[in-house]
């Protein structure tokens, strides 16, 4: 069309055409900041889930590694000696969290057998799930408003937290990071909705998850289809996460590794667990559609015959990246400067 | 009525019959899974297949028909999605 040509700036068409024209010019200080490498679909992560939790009862069955790493994310609170009035559950999934912060005797230490549930140092839990079947999914079980209030929040995008500034003392996220695609805005909009000097205790799958089925489904690909697909998703490995937290400007990083190994009677078991927890692959630019029986077959086999244990298990590895940031705050204990130290760590280790 | 077997679960038990099968297959990419090419293994893996075949037909035919009429009907790519992470 005549339009797009740069003749149709000239002064003659001024007052007919160019004021599209014109609005359409964009200059560098209007760019949007850096465009965001999208690597999941968002849109099928979320069907994934409505999907799962469609079946409570298989979804529940399938609950175990989220319950578990949630009970492992709130132990860290035992470390802290402070009430907790306003906590957000970011990604909450089935409120696993709520769940186990209303366990009885949460210290796993033997010298205090009882404990009270960590739930009497919160007020208010706002547990933020983009899917609403998996958020709803226990909303008629017992431990619901029985020692804190929960509150839950359906995020209409899970990489945006439509919450006021500094309205948190403390951001909470077990196993939900993994699928967000800009990690580095989702960490600093958390700094953001924390009070200062409010920490952030956050558990994502990262590193060698999964590493088995990764793998063996290469190996099937490439020697029944001669070519690959992504199958497991690219994850955030435990190096990467300090300089996000970092990034994001949290202070007294922590970071830890812990690996769960469970073991499974065959790989369609280990398969129909993932699919039950919402974890299938979202993968953007992966091959549609279900894996070829053929694919399956020799994936069976070769899991087996790689990583299979000798009582005819077959283990997955879960890596789980632990981390710990606190907002910046005032009073807050801060790292001495470089060089100010005095007493020499090597003559301190050698003495032991 | 019977609880809904998914298909993937007829597979699942057919598999697993095979392993003798399995077994061979699996130690042959194994052996040299730094150079693995399409069709490597295609002998064992025509071994592998054919008897999970007979195993798939004789665990089909065990459930009567008027049971497989019941359960859901055939979704390609659908009752089968097992991608996964």
């Amino acid at each position: 069309m005549r339009l797009n040509t740069p003749r149709a700036c000239l002064p003659q068409r001024l007052r007919l055409y160019t004021t599209p024209l014109c609005a359409r010019r964009t200059y560098a200080f209007q760019a949007p900041g850096g465009a965001v490498f999208k690597v999941f679909n968002s849109r099928a992560k979320w069907h994934q889930k409505e999907r799962a939790a469609a079946n409570p009862e298989l979804s529940r069955q399938a609950d175990y590694l989220k319950d578990e790493v949630a009970m492992r994310v709130c132990e860290r609170l035992l470390d802290i000696k402070r009430e907790f009035p306003r906590v957000l559950d970011f990604g909450a999934n089935s409120c696993n969290i709520a769940r186990a912060l209303t366990r009885e005797n949460p210290d796993p230490d033997p010298a205090t057998p009882t404990s009270p549930p960590l739930a009497t140092k919160l007020t208010e839990l706002v547990a933020a799930e983009s899917s609403a079947s998996l958020l709803y999914r226990d909303a008629d079980l017992p431990f619901d408003n029985e020692l804190l209030r929960l509150t839950r929040h359906v995020l209409p995008d899970e990489e945006l937290l439509p919450f006021e500034p500094a309205s948190f003392d403390m951001v909470l996220s077990s196993l939900s990071l993994h699928w967000i695609n800009d990690l580095p805005g989702v960490l600093a909009q958390i700094n953001n909705v924390l009070k200062p000097d409010s920490p952030f205790i956050g558990a994502m799958l990262g590193g060698d998850t999964l590493f088995e089925l990764r793998t063996s489904l290469q190996l099937a690909e490439q020697e029944r289809r001669g070519g690959i697909s992504p199958h497991v998703s690219p994850l955030a490995d435990v190096r990467d996460v300090g300089g996000l937290l970092g990034r994001a400007g949290f202070q007294m990083l922590t970071v830890d590794v812990e690996d769960i190994v469970v073991d499974y009677p065959d790989t369609f078991a280990l398969m129909q667990d993932l699919q039950a927890m919402g974890e299938g692959n979202a993968v953007l630019g992966r091959e549609m559609g279900a894996i070829g029986r053929d694919v399956l077959l020799a994936n069976e086999a070769i899991y087996r015959a790689l990583h299979g244990n000798e009582d005819g298990t077959l283990p997955a590895t879960f890596r789980i990246i632990h981390m710990i940031g606190w907002k910046e705050g005032a009073n807050q204990p801060k790292p001495l400067k470089r060089g100010s130290g005095e007493i020499s760590l090597k003559d301190v280790l050698e003495q032991k | 009525m019977q609880p809904k077997v998914r298909p993937i679960q007829r597979f699942a038990q057919a598999v697993s019959k095979c392993s003798a099968e399995a077994t061979v297959y699996g130690q042959c990419v194994f052996a040299d899974y730094n150079s693995v090419h399409k069709d490597k293994c295609v002998k064992e893996f025509v071994k592998l297949k054919d008897c999970y075949l007979v195993c798939f037909k004789l665990i089909k035919s065990k459930a009567s028909p008027s049971v497989l009429h019941l359960t859901r009907p055939r979704q390609r790519g659908r009752g089968d999605d097992h991608s996964v992470i």
